[in-house]
């Protein structure tokens, strides 16, 4: 049997798949889109056509057999009294076929046997015949007869049909209430015959057998119903089984990797398709088991890579060294006292602290628009671009130092930031070696930014004039003296934020 | 001569009526130089033909039927495949080898669908098309030859005879 199981390293599978069962919904699919239906009707058809075709096939001909094989029987009847008549008058003795046909008569079973001259009149009816024989006779005539059979005259279209085309007719009537088979059997005026019949005819007479069909219709019927009804009761029973499998072997495996593909799409990267059998959707759940490995790891790595490095990725198809121009926004934080802060404190405690810090400042920054291009110990430098880039920048800092003054501003466990922003132009790129890169910014107004931050002083955000001469309307600063900078031939005037306005 | 008239129209009509289907048949320029079956011509009335005149040919292959046993042990005559039997008919003796008769032919040929008792009957009327009579008009009467009949030798032996009334095999 065919399988796939989602399974979870150290987890017990049945737990997980109630999980995701608890989760995931089942899609809802239009009734004839979904595969199950599809599939069904599509058996369902062919099984109908296929067999169907077979089985109408098969009960015709066998029924055109049981006619057939009905109809040869009555022939052979027919052939039968045919030479009866013929033996019993070439010895003149018309009695014994009078009596033969008195004796038909009264067998229910055989039908109805007549036999007329070519003239449509009864045979035996009366003396015409015999008196026809007699002119022909000289010497030894028959004696007229007294008793005769019941006078009939036909007049129907097979018989005309016979007698004009020399010639048997066999007719099916089965349309109406009483169904039989009737035959017009010839009888030939044959040369023996002649001797006493004349020479100037060809036809002597018509024998009319008229069978009834019903007990064989009834019974090529009640084969045919019963067919129908044995053919449905298996077309119905296959297709309960076929759907019962599809669901089995294919439908419930795709919910299976419906669900494990929404999981994965959640953030869930421990649940696997357990592949038992080697089939199609078995290579599908080894490929979807190595995607989901790879997005792991892709999950993972983004974790230690800026968002900028993320959109960079995303958007070129090809990863190459070099850089490119741009005026960007730089901010650097660094934590003030956090030596005296440490010396204290457990190394769990510190990295625990160090841990909230900078998950909250990351989180401000990303809040307004920033990217961590990178973590250097206990500073952050962060990013901003775009037209808002220095208010953003400015927006995250005042955050960063209100957060800082109020979860850190505990006697005893005081601990404070200081904040560098620059604005100017930056080399935006992958810098590094063909195999392993890192992309970031580089250039004087970044170092100005790291200078900046340098000399912040406890809980003070340190703009530069470059970055306060893009906000100066929506700040309140206080001036300060200007710092001189490495790589600066004039020293750079520097404010100090207060607040947005 | 009423009889003779009252004949000839049964068999005009009949030859009319009966049951037939044109049949491809190439009739051998040659067949008044096959043997006859009979020597003399036949001129008694017989259903079927009437009051006419008749002279029979056969083709070689027709003159060399085989003798077989049939399941109960009893002996027949079978002619074989590609046997012909012409029959010339006339209404006058006069017209023999003068007129253009009308042509009753029986042509063995077992695996023609039109074929009855392995025999095609076929009809061939002056100037017209063969067609093959499919109907009980000749069967009916030549089934006849394989028993006790009143032509030639009677075949009072009841001898199988493959539906010819002339004993061809002396």
């Amino acid at each position: 049997m065919i399988m796939i199981k989602i399974i979870d390293a150290g987890a017990k599978m049945t737990k997980v798949e109630h999980q995701l069962n608890d989760k995931w919904e089942k899609p809802a699919i239009k009734f004839f889109k979904s595969i199950s239906v599809r599939v069904t009707i599509l058996v369902i058809g062919i099984l109908s056509i296929g067999i169907g075709i077979t089985i109408t096939y098969y009960l015709k001909s066998q029924n055109a057999t049981v006619i057939e094989s009905r109809e040869s029987a009555i022939r052979e009847e027919v052939n039968v009294l045919y030479l009866a008549i013929k033996n019993n008058m070439l010895a003149g003795e018309a009695p014994i076929a009078v009596e033969l046909f008195r004796e038909l008569a009264r067998i229910e079973d055989i039908g109805d046997i007549r036999l007329y001259r070519a003239n449509g009149i009864s045979a035996f009816s009366d003396n015409s015949t015999l008196d026809y024989v007699n002119s022909y006779l000289r010497t030894d005539k028959f004696a007229r007869k007294s008793s005769f059979l019941p006078r009939d005259v036909i007049d129907d279209e097979n018989f005309k049909k016979a007698v004009k085309n020399v010639d048997d007719v066999t007719v099916q009537d089965v349309d109406g209430a009483q169904k039989k088979l009737i035959i017009y059997k010839t009888l030939i005026n044959q040369p023996k015959c002649s001797r006493c019949h004349g020479l100037d005819h060809v036809i002597r007479g018509v024998i009319r057998i008229s069978s009834p069909l019903d007990t064989m219709y009834m019974k090529t019927r009640g084969n045919l119903i019963l067919s129908i009804v044995i053919y449905s009761i298996v077309v119905f029973i296959l297709s309960l089984s076929i759907i019962y499998f599809i669901n089995k072997i294919v439908i419930r495996r795709i919910y299976g990797i419906g669900r494990l593909v929404q999981g994965v799409g959640s953030g869930d990267f421990k649940t696997k398709i357990k592949v038992v059998q080697n089939d199609e959707l078995g290579m599908l759940g080894n490929q979807i088991n190595r995607m989901i490995d790879g997005l792991n790891e892709h999950f993972k790595l983004s974790k230690f890579v800026s968002k900028s490095t993320m959109d960079h990725i995303r958007s070129t198809d090809e990863i190459k060294l070099g850089g490119e121009k741009r005026i960007m926004t730089v901010l650097f934080t660094d934590i003030r006292g956090f030596t005296s802060y440490s010396e204290s404190r457990d190394p769990d405690e510190i990295m625990k602290m160090l841990n909230i810090v900078m998950n909250m400042q990351a989180e401000i920054i990303d809040r307004h628009g920033g990217d961590i291009d990178k973590y250097v110990g206990d500073e952050i430098m962060a990013t901003f671009y775009g037209e808002d880039m220095v208010l953003n920048a400015a927006a995250a800092a005042v955050e960063i130092k209100k957060m800082f003054k109020e979860r850190f501003s505990e006697p005893g466990n005081e601990v404070h930031i200081g904040i560098g922003i620059n604005t100017g132009e930056m080399i935006s790129g992958n810098l590094g070696s063909g195999n392993r890169m890192d992309r970031t910014v580089i250039g004087d107004s970044v170092n100005v930014g790291s200078r900046l931050c340098s000399v912040a002083g406890k809980n003070v955000i340190v703009l530069s004039e470059y970055s306060y001469a893009y906000i100066q309307e929506r700040v309140t600063v206080r001036e300060h003296e200007p710092i001189k900078v490495k790589g600066k031939s004039v020293p750079v005037k520097i404010y100090i934020l207060r607040d947005i306005v | 001569m009423k009889k003779l008239i009252i004949c000839m129209a049964v068999v005009f009509i009949g030859g009319c009526s009966q049951k037939k289907q044109e049949i491809f048949f190439a009739l051998p320029d040659d067949y008044k130089k096959w043997k006859k079956t009979v020597d003399k011509v036949l001129d008694y009335t017989v259903p079927g033909h009437g009051a006419t005149f008749r002279v029979i040919y056969a083709n070689d292959i027709a003159f060399k039927p085989a003798r077989e046993k049939d399941l109960q042990g009893r002996e027949r005559v079978v002619m074989k495949e590609g046997s012909i039997i012409i029959k010339e008919i006339y209404k006058r003796r006069e017209d023999i080898n003068r007129e253009i008769p009308l042509l009753t032919i029986m042509k063995k040929e077992s695996a023609n669908e039109l074929a009855i008792k392995n025999w095609l009957f076929i009809l061939k009327k002056p100037g017209q098309k063969a067609e093959a009579v499919t109907g009980r008009m000749c069967i009916g009467c030549h089934e006849s030859a394989n028993e006790a009949h009143p032509y030639f030798d009677n075949n009072p032996g009841n001898l199988f005879r493959d539906y010819l009334f002339a004993p061809i095999l002396k």
